[in-house]
């Protein structure tokens, strides 16, 4: 008796039981773990900045504080405004992962259902234990941290039971139930929620169709059956209508502004490359991410998964639908998703969306198959092939090596760090709330998904944002940059978008930079930002000045009707659900109304048995021997290329202790020597603000144990790219290979201690202490400046603006020039110096500047060039004392010896000297910005080569314009032209220093 | 009896959606000219909580107001002054609001003398004349009337060419008046053989005033070692001083913008 109670204990209900186990493993594992994953995802911090958005202005969908502002309607709000509910009382974070559990719930409960559509509810309840280890899933949380996905489908799972009986027996309730369910969908996801429609609703109704028949008519072939199919369609027709028109009242009324929005105000962005996207073949570390991660499991089991969704004629949608998602989820690895999507929609859409949805489709087969292994027809098999014990082993090695794939895909973000390290954001928000920062807009570098995380605390406002699909700007829109703050992992394109934004902060408003990486450094400096104060969270903050504080910018209208429709009913439709819900439990729910239509045990076939029990084995055996393998036993130094690959990858990651062992081991050279060798011998552009672009080794000879290879390094910097050349000398002792370290040439300075005098000034600022702005009586004057020249050239197609400026004040200023040009059609356009001008001057110092203008066919007008002034304390010392001499080569071309002395009591960490082409009346026909790539040390010297093409002889100066001048917004003369001696002895050359010192005591 | 319970309802939902609009109170002590201070202001305004508001040219005050038979008395602020000119006392209930023009003053006001300089910063290079306005301001910023009904006097005043702050009351009344352009550039040198380098020194830099030019200001010097050579320093207290290392012997000079020195010869 008490052997039965026991089993029975265990036995009723088992798949209820299972589905309670998976619940509590929802809140054991990702409950805990989901707050530490959360800051390391791709969009959480987006999502969680929506639903600050609504938390602050529920019925207010203009949202200003990205991209000069753009509407919320542009996202279908239901998961922001749960979690801004929710937010009312816990903290933004914590309301976000409260909801994010709540709905991991949800879609266990979801996946426990439509498995019931299919199996038996141990199966179902197989099926959610392991949707709660699902690696897709599991990914799109705690790497993506997709809610709104998983919100979607969580809802659309739930829904298509509803939708299966409703067509099965035709009752109402059953309508009203999926709809309630697919209006939450709606409401959360509108991608799900389409292509849930053809992966997921038209399979359901496929199979409803297909269990309503007689037997008899199961039996038939194939062709006989798809006709019986379209005529029970045909029968069905006012179901299916009134479903069809339902559902698409409820797709376009519950989100009618989002359509609204995206035909009134259509995406313009160009397409945004994506991993998802690439050649897995070509491009392997996207298809890891994208492809193999996500569908382990799926490929493991998909011998069994084929043979079970392709078994019988009720799952023949499913099939259809699983492997064109399994296609569709493959990216550009073959053309068939492009030729099927059409090119449009294969390069806006995320591919990896697909290879989930096919993860989803193939549970209640994988659990059917792990069901048969675990206590069913397969586990007999392999016991009376094998013994007990061999399947106990088996299971035993594919569960605990599928765990610990698991547990790495639960850290995968930290493993592969798809984010800069966490910042802490409350000195940002002080700075940002004093001294009335606020009223400029601000801009994050290196800050990754966590600028969403200091906009959704702020109030302040950010040219930048983190939502493609929402921006209008058109620096954003013409080029596939994902966002401004990651501008370097964008190529050229990112990095031309943030120059401009750099460039023409005035039109952005645009004041301040924070800046958590120094790659930055060199643009932001030649572009004329300063750097202010360091924070307490070691992130530096650059500023800007003349920038006026953020005009009122009108939002866009949208009648108040559709801001209240927005506002009620998304989060209506998921009261109405839960409501419903409880209604239908109490009243409406047949239990076991599935029983009559499930399947059997499946008889899989020896080969799918052989392969689907050993693949998963060997898979995840195999996946995590390889992730041990490259932690530790990778050989690095096999041979000599390997050697000099690795060599430089850890360079590139500033790995020097790693790199350092790959020179031969000496007991003469050590680690110490090494590093110190590099700390006097290195420092520059390449060394310290660049990262490895392309990487060309060649090997010149190979004799015995000994090697010579020529080394080609691009290198990417904030200013463009570099290239060098390298010649390294290896040695193989025993199996590695070493590399010889470099002949270092000490360079010493003579004197022991060096002093440099400066001027420090002080700006007192308001002094007033008062909120309110500064009063009349506070204000500092505008400084005295002065144009010394300016010329407009023609140089072949291009035209462009050269001139000198002086500060005729006695402080320090900063200066902001630009040129308005006036073409025959009547358009304008505004150019900026960009790089070549200095943007602080100290009194009585003078910059050379060029004005470069964009190829117009129109011819120009007027060009009015206008020059404002602040007074500013910083960034007047531009260092070194530039001696050159010139070569002339013919040809207008001429050889330029540059030696810069560091007369400073710091580096020059980039040498640069901006050179004016003068002709023998003083006038500069050219300006140009020469930068070197390796550091100066305090006291030394360092020569540089290299060429200069002069343009006089082919050139032209247009002299029958008229330029006019503005000073601090007066219409101002230039001073009259002065010959230069000095430039007319050196071929027409003058030069000026322009480097870039990275310690902040010489305030740049 | 359903049909009638239903005109009942209807109809009661339309009453209670009506607005009863509000008669005109009638000032009953009416005077075009207030002192902030006035007397209770009495208003026929039947049973009904009427809000009052005194609105200057500035803001709007909240008044406190009783009712005894009907009459509506409106209190004065309790304390302080106001912007003097036209204002309004406004009874507002509901969405009515009725609009009663009057001429504010103060009770009491205390004037003071404040001098406005234009501009606060003058340079020797352009002119030293500065503009002055002069006018009286009480502390709610009225402004005081002279003999003539004139808001302000007006007046010119050529300043000192001597540079520095000149010092008033109010340190945000100041005024500068900056050391103008370098118009000699006397320079010097010393090998220092200890350190072994030549040590130029520019300066004393003064303008043609006679003040020391600014600090700061970036004076370059021109040298032709093998390749000719500028470095750049900058004044304090009207010296700039440059350390170049003596490996040979140079000719060199200094520059203040377009003013250049005499050159030099440096020798060991």
């Amino acid at each position: 008796m008490d052997n039965i109670n026991k089993a029975g204990l265990w036995n009723d209900y088992l798949g209820k039981k299972l589905l309670l186990v998976a619940l509590s493993l929802v809140l054991l594992t990702h409950g805990v773990i989901i707050y530490f994953t959360l800051p390391k995802t791709y969009d959480a911090y987006v999502h969680m900045f929506f639903a600050d958005h609504y938390n602050r202005f529920w019925f207010e969908p203009w949202e200003y504080r990205w991209y000069t502002g753009f509407l919320t309607i542009s996202y279908p709000p239901l998961v922001h405004q749960m979690v801004a509910l929710i937010a009312k009382i816990f903290p933004l974070k914590v309301a976000f992962c409260i909801y994010a559990i709540f709905i991991y719930e949800i879609l266990v409960i979801g996946i426990y259902r439509f498995t019931k559509m299919f199996f038996d509810k141990n199966t179902a309840g197989i099926a959610a234990i392991l949707g709660v280890l699902l690696s897709s899933i599991v990914e799109t949380l705690h790497v993506y941290g997709q809610l709104p996905t998983l919100n979607g489908l969580a809802f659309l799972l739930n829904a298509l039971p509803f939708l299966y009986q409703y067509f099965l027996k035709g009752k109402g309730i059953h309508l009203v139930m999926a709809l309630v369910f697919l209006a939450v969908t709606v409401s959360s996801h509108h991608v799900t929620a389409i292509f849930g429609m053809v992966f997921f609703i038209a399979p359901t109704i496929f199979m409803a169709f297909v269990d309503g028949l007689p037997q008899d008519k199961k039996t038939v072939n194939f062709f006989k059956f798809l006709f019986t199919i379209v005529k029970v369609a045909f029968n069905k027709y006012k179901q299916i209508i009134l479903f069809v028109l339902l559902i698409v009242i409820l797709m376009v009324g519950l989100i009618f502004p989002y359509w609204y929005w995206s035909k009134t105000d259509p995406i313009t962005q160009v397409s945004i490359p994506h991993g998802s996207r690439d050649n897995f073949l070509k491009n392997f570390s996207s298809g890891l991410i994208f492809y193999i991660v996500p569908l382990t499991l799926i490929f493991a089991l998909l011998p069994a998964i084929c043979f079970g969704i392709t078994n019988k004629k009720r799952y023949m949608a499913w099939s259809i639908s699983f492997f064109l998602c399994l296609l569709l989820g493959s990216g550009g690895t073959t053309p068939l998703p492009k030729m099927i999507l059409g090119a449009n929609a294969f390069n806006i859409l995320t591919l990896d969306r697909f290879g989930f949805w096919a993860s989803i489709i193939a549970i209640p087969f994988m659990a059917r198959f792990i069901h048969s292994f675990i206590a069913g027809d397969i586990k007999q098999f392999w016991i009376r092939k094998f013994s007990t014990s061999f399947h106990f082993i088996l299971s035993a090695i594919s569960g605990f090596s599928y765990l610990l794939f698991i547990v790495f895909i639960f850290h995968l973000a930290s493993f592969r760090p798809l984010q800069p390290k966490e910042i802490e954001i409350e000195p940002m928000l002080n700075f940002l709330n004093r001294d009335s920062h606020m009223r400029w807009r601000y801009l994050t570098l290196g800050f990754g998904d966590q600028m969403a995380w200091l906009s959704a605390n702020s109030l302040a406002a950010t040219v930048d944002g983190n939502y493609h699909s929402a921006r209008r700007l058109p620096e954003l829109t013409t080029r596939p940059v994902e966002r401004l703050e990651n501008a370097k992992f964008s190529g050229t394109a990112g990095l031309a978008s943030l120059n401009d934004f750099l460039t023409d902060a005035e039109k952005y408003n645009l004041k301040y930079v924070f800046s958590n990486d120094r790659y930055y450094d060199p643009l932001l400096y030649y572009s004329g930002w300063s750097r202010t104060i360091r924070l307490e969270n070691g992130i530096m903050v650059w500023e800007k000045g003349n920038i006026s504080t953020i005009k009122p910018i009108s939002a866009r209208a949208i009648s108040p009707l559709l801001t209240r429709m927005w506002g009620i009913l998304p989060v209506g439709s998921f009261c109405i659900a839960i409501l419903l819900t409880l209604i239908y439990l109490s009243r409406y729910k047949e239990p076991d109304f599935f029983e009559a239509y499930r399947d059997a045990e499946i008889n899989y076939p020896k080969f799918a048995i052989y392969t689907s029990s050993f693949l998963p084995v060997i898979f995840f055996s195999l996946f995590i021997s390889f992730q041990i393998y490259e932690l530790l036993l990778v050989k690095q130094q096999s041979n000599p290329k390997d050697t000099v690959l690795n060599f430089y990858n850890n360079l590139d990651f500033q790995r020097f202790e790693k790199a350092y062992r790959f020179y031969k081991p000496d007991p003469t050279y050590t680690l110490d020597q090494y590093l110190l060798e590099k700390s006097v011998n290195d420092g520059g552009l390449l060394p310290s603000y660049a990262k490895l672009d392309s990487i060309e080794v060649k090997q010149i000879s190979l004799k015995g144990d000994s090697a010579r290879l020529a080394v080609y390094t691009r290198w990417k910097t904030s200013l463009g790219y570099r290239e060098k050349n390298e010649l390294l000398d290896l040695v193989k002792t025993g199996k590695t290979w070493y590399i010889f370290p470099p002949e270092f040439t000490p360079e010493i300075p003579e004197e022991q201690m060096r002093s440099y005098t400066y001027t420090l000034f002080k700006k007192a600022g308001k002094r007033v202490i008062s909120s309110f702005p500064t009063v009349k009586d506070d204000k500092v004057k505008k400084p005295f400046a002065a144009f010394k020249q300016v010329n407009l050239v023609n140089n072949g197609k291009i035209n462009f603006i050269t001139g000198e400026v002086l500060n005729a004040d006695d402080v320090p200023i900063n200066l902001a020039m630009k040129a308005v040009v006036i073409y025959t059609d009547k358009s304008k356009k505004e150019f900026y110096p960009k790089t070549v001008f200095q943007y602080n001057l100290s009194p009585k110092a003078s910059t050379y500047f060029q004005i470069d203008m964009d190829g117009n066919k129109q011819k120009i007008v007027s060009v009015a060039l206008f020059l404002e002034t602040d007074v500013s304390e910083r960034g007047y010392i531009h260092g070194g004392t530039p001696g050159f001499n010139t070569e002339n080569l013919g040809g207008g071309n001429l050889m330029l010896k540059t030696k810069i002395y560091d007369e400073l009591t710091t580096d020059l960490n980039i040498p640069g000297v901006l050179i004016a082409e003068k002709d023998k009346f003083g006038r500069i026909w050219q300006t140009r910005l020469e930068l070197f790539t390796t550091a100066i040390r305090s006291g030394l010297n360092r020569e540089f080569t290299h060429p200069f093409k002069t343009i006089q002889h082919r050139a032209k100066m247009i002299s029958n314009l008229d330029i006019s001048t503005y000073i601090n917004g007066t219409r101002r003369k230039i001073m009259p032209l002065a010959k230069d001696d000095l430039a007319n002895q050196n071929h027409g050359i003058s030069m000026i220093p322009h480097c870039f010192l990275s310690q902040e005591i010489y305030l740049q | 009896m359903k049909r009638i319970r239903t005109y009942i309802i209807v109809i009661t939902i339309f009453l209670s959606a009506c607005k009863e609009k509000h008669e005109r109170p009638v000032w009953l002590n009416p005077s075009p000219s207030l002192s902030f201070h006035f007397q209770e202001l009495k208003f026929s305004a039947g049973k009904k909580k009427w809000k009052a508001l005194l609105i200057n040219s500035l803001q709007p005050i909240e008044l406190k107001s009783s009712y005894e038979d009907g009459i509506l008395s409106v209190k004065p602020p309790l304390k302080g002054g106001t912007i003097e000119g036209s204002a309004e006392i406004c009874l507002s209930l509901d969405d009515d609001n009725f609009f009663y023009p009057v001429r504010l003053q103060n009770d009491t006001a205390s004037f003071k003398p404040i001098i406005f300089r234009s501009p606060k910063t003058v340079n020797p290079d352009s002119s030293l004349n500065q503009q002055l306005i002069l006018y009286k301001i009480d502390e709610f910023r009225n402004i005081a009337t002279g003999k003539n009904n004139e808001l302000f006097i007006e007046d010119e005043v050529s300043l000192s060419p001597r540079a520095g702050t000149y010092n008033t009351a109010d340190p945000l009344k100041s005024y500068y008046v900056q050391p103008g352009s370098c118009v000699k550039i006397p320079v010097k040198s010393a090998f220092n053989s200890s350190e072994n380098v030549f040590q130029i020194t520019a300066g004393p830099l003064k303008d043609k005033n006679d003040n020391l030019i600014a600090d700061g200001t970036l004076v370059t010097f021109i040298y032709d070692a093998d390749k000719l050579s500028k470095m750049e320093t900058f004044t304090l207290k009207g010296f700039a001083t440059a350390k170049i290392p003596a490996v040979r012997n140079y000719q060199i000079y200094a520059q203040i913008d377009r003013l250049i020195s005499e050159k030099i010869i440096l020798k060991q």
